[in-house]
């Protein structure tokens, strides 16, 4: 990313198959005026390029053309470095040198003035070559120990041996110490010392001096030498790109740069930071140079973009058309300073910084061109689409359900003989009754499921019916019996159908239907004295119990009637006071009860449904000893489960334990002695079953008082039901009596059961005002004392009939409220066009516009 | 109009920066993982009594008891971005989303890839060669159960490359730990590049202490920016950001104008909430360093949050001509233009945003941001739509429940408003409008 781009004004491209790295490119003056460039592939081909430059008419510069090509030569072998120096003896004029994996060889150029441009001819004279006995990595020519006229040649073998020519002769080879790989090499002049990158990592220096003393008297054969000791190092931590130092002219300090993998470092000539920079990019190659004092750094970037810092701050960027591998400064015949890039391939360029910005022009979106007509058709029809589908309350109320898939529950009067398996044991006349019901949807529904609950003891076999892909009329038949022999809470039993509807939104439709009521019970003599009464008062004449039970025969003119269950129980008899226009249900216990209430609730209001003013009543004070009992009983049995369970986990980790310690003990080679363990875990097995066992009874045990609790708190429902307290709080209190009892793992009954009375308290049975600010109880604690529970039960039970003293807002209700408000929200809403234009009249400029437009629409469509 | 939670603050803003740095040792590279900001266009909370401005409708005016605990709603444009979105702790939510170091390709998840079981390589082959070196063409490159560790630790040559080796291709940190303990007890603890080594460790093993005492140690015998940065990050790790000030101060004398450290110490300023010092390293970045888009967009955003879009405009402009294409850019741009009255540019540059949109988290904010575009326009149902779609796209994003709720809540839905109302202040629970509309809703 950069703001502007380099310009190349020369290139040139090698000829296929061609690689070359960063050593492949030398720029040079070579005994002319200006630079030429030099470039030697690893297929072993020599260029010289000398770049006119010449400005034509348009003030451009010239291009590449074929006589900036000086010379191009193949040499044998692949050429890895190329270098120049004063490398002949008594010659002041420079040479190339060039390195090739077995090989230094030192070429001249000669040049042979023609008559015309194109009759120049260039010739390159191979003067010496040394053979090396060691494959070479790279090399490095330059006035080694303060010579002033000679150059030397340097070269690193792929195995750390550095080999000194002293231009034709042999001088001296020595080994680097701990060597790995070969890395960049550089001289520094001032400190006449050799700078490279050891396999850890570290900048090593080392004086020519100490170097030629190791090396005294050494042969080219050698394989081993003297080892050398560095100069200083420096500890980089990370592996090295490329190297390269920098020459002050006016302070004549010499500073070496590092390129490495994450920074760039600047050390003086002993090996002192200077300063780092850290690179936010991959650098591929650089080049520094200096100027006024300051260090510049040309790197280039895997992203192909050139930075040029001054020190460290950032004074240009630019992007580069090519990935270069190596970067270079020319000063040619016109220009100076330009740069020189050569790509992997062989791409070569000189190029300078464009000042001039080249701004990032986004590419065009591909977009067809609307026809505001046809658009405005389209958008309107799907805006209609959304709104009918999307956009309204339906998808959250559950309203519409019923319309689409309708329910019919039908109950068969007449009983059969239970063909299913249950845990009664005197099943000599269990019966079973059918129930049939009718699905019709009035779309295609992908998935439904229909769902029966019962109360236990009762049971609906089968109770979870799937259907796929239904969208026509279904019916499923299923069968209700007794399952075990508690107490019956209600003979109710719910159907539900779950589905997605049509707009994906999940639905569900409730269905409830009634049990025949000899399914349970059957008649025998009426008790005169029980336990536990029921009073049923009623407005109209009393009809007889004959009537309102037409299934059972016994005779017309008796006033009461006993009842029992299938499976055995207590006896409840309804006496009928003809008189004084009540019922009275008695019997010894006040769980039996509970089926019998509903029973006669519902089938009186079924008798008396064309009297509009009939109405059942239930005089206070309610029942409180009798629930108050079963809860007690529960909580026991509760109490006792659980600490059954604790002590089962108990037996059953002291038994992993054991086990644990069995088989380490027979894992372990020398077999020791079992010191009487298999006695201990025999001993914990037979205390778990035993434990079980226990725990079996338990349930059951506990299974009976959830049932006899459910059927209390059903009675206790029902009555308050029939009371006559006219407040708008029913539906709150009710709810606080549901008869379906559930313990689950950490929370009990009673814990929900107390948080429920506590809020109602608090809230709709506040005796005072004070009793209201008390904190809302909102957490469910375990309940450890059943007083506590039992105490405010009788409380509740107590004001019931008293109602609520304090008139309140519940939040039931205002929702109420709001559904209807929202209805005619909806429709003032919806007579308003499109929506946003009304709310938004007032505010907005824009609109007016809008409003104008709406306004002429309207026009047209009257 | 009787409720409006939504003032639209903000932009989705994501600058590109130069890549954020890593200091994970690894090489950054420039482009792919830019250093982006996504601020998240939120209701402002802030004007709980705002101006009752304007009779809007007939319903306002027809109900002139002032109803609203959720604020009223002026044309977006005139507030336009007054104050940034904050947390209910008053740190700016929408921020810079830097690129999460575990994106990176040598993370976790990808090591635990590439790090294979180890093959049943036949003894023979072991044998042959060191055997832990031995190369096979389908296993693994190097066999790390085979590793003799104290061996490799004391070659100096082979101990650097092999720790990252295992340290970050494989994964392998208690491998890698080992041989850092050997490494280092093998050059006398004289090497600080070891210590780092051990304390990147001890930072993937949770010791934190130790971790600080060995980047300490290292930075006693040698002053490195890496060393620096990776010791304010322990700093921050341990909760400290004052301690990691000042070791970016102490980093910034021995580097003076470092461009990573104040990088660093402008990101730790901007988290403590001091946004002025914050910007003010910023703008010491971009004098060092012009290209820093990183700089740029956070001084950019620093101007769009003080009221001065037009400033802001001029910078992520700058970021543009850069070379920068990202879906972030012309969200901001789009926001920049829309809040600056450049209403012409600002649904070209929505244009550009959605188009360039992929993944679906940024395609949901310019989903978000362009809702508030449509209010500012009054077009309701326009906004309605944006923000079904910004959920759609993740329906995880609370401000644009809440929005939609305040919507629904106006044309009189009040079942479907509670409900989003509800579903955002699940989805964020610190998010401070929701909670507070639920409650007007409850109490009116």
């Amino acid at each position: 990313m950069s703001l502007f781009k380099i310009r190349t004004f020369w290139s040139t491209h090698c000829e296929d198959d061609e690689s070359f790295d960063q050593n492949s490119l030398l720029v040079t003056k070579l005994n002319s005026d200006s630079d030429v460039i030099v470039t030697g592939s690893h297929s072993g081909i020599l260029r010289i390029f000398k770049p006119l430059c010449e400005t034509n008419d348009s003030s451009n510069l010239t291009d590449y053309k074929v006589t900036d090509l000086l010379i191009e030569t193949i040499i044998k072998d692949p050429i890895l470095q190329i270098s120049c120096g004063r490398l002949v003896s008594g010659s002041p004029k420079k040479q190339l040198a060039i390195l090739q994996p077995r090989l230094v060889g030192v070429y001249a150029l000669v040049t042979k003035e023609g008559a015309t441009d194109h009759g120049v001819q260039h010739i390159l004279q191979l003067l010496y070559e040394h053979k090396l006995r060691r494959s070479a990595h790279n090399f490095f020519v330059g006035p080694f120990g303060g010579s002033q006229s000679r150059d030397f040649i340097c070269v690193q073998s792929l195995d750390g041996l550095f080999t000194f020519f002293e231009q034709e002769s042999f001088a001296f080879c020595c080994f680097l110490p701990d060597f790995l790989l070969p890395g960049p090499l550089v001289f520094v002049r001032k400190s006449d010392s050799f700078v490279t990158v050891n396999s850890a990592w570290q900048i090593m220096s080392f004086k020519y001096k100490i170097l030629s003393e190791a090396g005294q008297n050494s042969l080219e054969e050698d394989d081993v030498g003297k080892k050398v000791t560095s100069d200083w190092k420096f500890n980089l931590g990370e592996a090295v790109t490329d190297l390269d130092v920098v020459e002050d002219p006016s302070s004549r300090e010499s500073f070496i740069m590092v390129l490495g993998e994450r920074n760039m470092f600047c050390l003086s000539d002993i090996g002192k930071l200077k300063y780092m920079k850290r690179l936010d990019f991959s650098p591929t190659c650089f080049i520094n140079f200096s100027l006024n004092d300051r260090i510049m750094s040309l790197v280039v970037s895997e992203t192909n973009n050139l930075l040029i810092y001054q020190n460290t701050s950032l004074k240009w960027c630019a992007q580069l058309q090519t990935s270069p591998i190596s970067v270079k400064r020319a000063f040619m015949h016109n220009i100076s300073g330009a740069l020189v890039f050569l790509s992997q391939e062989g791409i070569l360029e000189c190029s300078y910084l464009g000042t001039e910005p080249s701004l990032f022009v986004a590419p065009p979106l591909a977009m067809q061109e609307l026809d505001f007509e046809k658009a405005g058709v389209e958008l309107a029809t799907l805006y209609k689409t959304i709104k009918n589908s999307y956009s309204n309350d339906i998808k959250v109320t559950n309203a519409s359900a019923e319309r689409e898939l309708t329910l019919n529950v039908s109950v068969s009067p007449h009983l059969e003989p239970c063909t299913f398996d249950t845990n009664i044991k005197t099943a000599i006349n269990n019966q079973m009754c059918s129930i049939s019901i009718e699905i019709s949807p009035q779309a295609l529904f992908e998935e439904v499921q229909i769902t029966l609950l019962a109360q236990y003891p009762l049971r609906v076999e089968p109770q979870i019916e799937f259907f796929n892909n239904l969208s026509e009329k279904t019916s499923m038949n299923c069968y209700a019996f007794m399952e075990g022999v508690g107490e019956v809470v209600s003979l109710n039993v719910e159907v539900v159908a779950s589905f997605i509807s049509s707009l994906g939104v999940p639905r569900s439709v409730t269905r409830s239907a009634m049990l025949p009521l000899n399914l349970v019970l059957e008649t025998c003599p009426p008790l005169k004295d029980s336990d536990c009464k029921v009073t049923l008062n009623i407005n109209q004449s009393p009809v007889g119990l004959s009537v309102l039970f037409p299934e059972y025969t016994f005779s017309t003119t008796g006033s009461a009637i006993g009842f029992r269950k299938l499976t055995a129980g207590e006896v409840v008899t309804i006496l009928l006071a003809k008189s004084s226009e009540r019922y009275r249900l008695q019997s010894n216990s006040f769980a039996s009860l509970s089926l019998l209430v509903e029973q006669m609730v519902d089938r009186l209001k079924k008798h008396y449904s064309n009297k509009s003013d009939f109405a059942i009543t239930f005089n206070p004070p309610l029942p409180i000893n009798e629930p108050l009992q079963y809860i007690g009983r529960h909580f026991e049995a509760r109490q006792k489960f659980s600490s059954l369970q604790e002590q089962l986990t108990q037996l059953s980790s002291q038994f992993r334990l054991i086990q644990k310690r069995l088989i380490a003990k027979f894992k372990v080679k020398n077999p020791t002695p079992l010191s009487n363990l298999e006695l201990l875990l025999e001993d914990t097995f037979n205390e778990i079953i035993k434990l079980t066992t226990t725990l079996e009874d338990e349930k059951q045990q506990l299974l009976k008082t959830q049932t006899e609790l459910s059927c209390a708190l059903h009675v206790l429902a029902n009555l308050i039901k029939l009371m006559d307290c006219n407040n708008n709080v029913a539906g709150l209190i009710q709810s606080a009596f549901n008869p379906c009892v559930y313990d689950m793992d950490g929370q009990n009954w009673e814990d929900v059961h107390d948080a429920s009375l506590c809020y109602l308290l608090r809230t709709v049975l506040a005796k005072s005002e004070k009793d209201k600010l008390r904190a809302a109880h909102t957490s469910f604690e375990e309940v450890k004392d059943i007083t506590k529970i039992e105490k405010r039960l009788s409380q509740v039970l107590e004001r019931i009939p008293k109602g609520a003293l304090l008139e309140t807002h519940f939040p039931l209700d205002e929702d109420k409220q709001e559904g209807e408000d929202d209805g005619d929200n909806r429709e003032s809403v919806d007579a308003a066009m499109p929506i946003g234009s009304k709310i938004g009249e007032s505010s907005s400029r824009l609109l007016s516009a809008r409003k104008g437009l709406l306004r002429r629409r309207h026009k047209v469509d009257d | 109009m009787k409720t409006q939670a939504s003032t639209p603050m903000e932009l989705g803003t994501k600058s590109i920066g130069r890549s954020a740095h890593t200091p994970k040792g690894e090489r950054s590279r420039i482009n792919p993982r830019s250093s982006y900001l996504i601020l998240k266009e939120r209701c402002n909370p802030a004007s709980k009594n705002p101006p009752r401005a304007k009779a809007s409708d007939d319903m306002e005016n027809s109900n002139p008891e002032p109803k609203n605990a959720l604020t009223e709603n002026p044309p977006a444009y005139l507030i336009c971005c007054s104050s940034r979105p904050r947390t209910s702790t008053g740190r700016p939510i929408s921020g810079v989303a830097r690129p999460g170091t575990q994106m990176r390709p040598g993370s976790a998840l990808d090591r635990l890839k590439t790090a294979r079981p180890i093959t049943g390589q036949s003894a023979r082959a072991i044998r042959l060669g060191t055997a832990a070196m031995y190369s096979h063409k389908e296993g693994p490159f190097i066999q790390v159960s085979r590793l003799n560790i104290a061996k490799y630790a004391k070659n100096q040559n082979l101990n650097k490359p092999l720790f990252e080796y295992l340290f970050y291709h494989e994964g392998d940190v208690r491998n890698a730990m080992e041989l850092a303990v050997q490494a280092t007890q093998s050059c006398d603890f004289q090497d600080w590049w070891w210590k780092v080594q051990l304390s990147k460790c001890y930072i993937v093993l949770n010791l934190i202490r130790d971790a600080e005492q060995q980047m300490r140690s290292a930075l006693k015998q040698q002053y490195h920016v890496e060393t620096f940065i990776r010791l304010t990050r322990i700093y921050l790790r341990l909760d400290q950001p004052l301690s990691a000030v000042e070791i970016c101060r102490a980093g910034l004398e021995i580097f003076p104008n470092d461009v990573s450290i104040m990088t660093e110490l402008a990101r730790l300023y901007e988290t403590l909430n001091e946004t002025t010092s914050s910007v003010r390293y910023y703008r010491s970045i971009v004098i060092e360093d012009a290209m820093n888009t990183e700089a740029i967009a956070c001084i950019g955003m620093y101007h769009f949050y003080n009221n001065q879009p037009e400033l802001a405009l001029r910078y992520y402009r700058r970021v543009l001509a850069m070379g920068a294409h990202s879906a972030e850019l012309y969200n901001n741009l789009g926001l920049c233009c829309l809040y600056s009255q450049q209403l012409d540019l600002t649904l070209a540059c929505f244009h550009r945003a959605l188009d360039l949109a992929i993944d679906p988290l940024i395609k949901a904010d310019v989903w978000y941001n362009l809702s508030h575009l449509a209010l500012a326009a009054g077009d309701l149902e326009l906004a309605l739509q944006c923000l079904n779609l910004c959920l759609s796209s993740d329906s995880t994003h609370a401000s644009a429940f809440n929005n939609l709720a305040v919507l629904h809540h106006k044309m009189g839905r009040t079942n479907l408003a509670k409900a989003y109302f509800t579903s955002a202040k699940g989805l964020e629970p610190n998010l401070y409008e929701p909670g507070v509309n639920l409650e007007f809703l409850q109490n009116p």
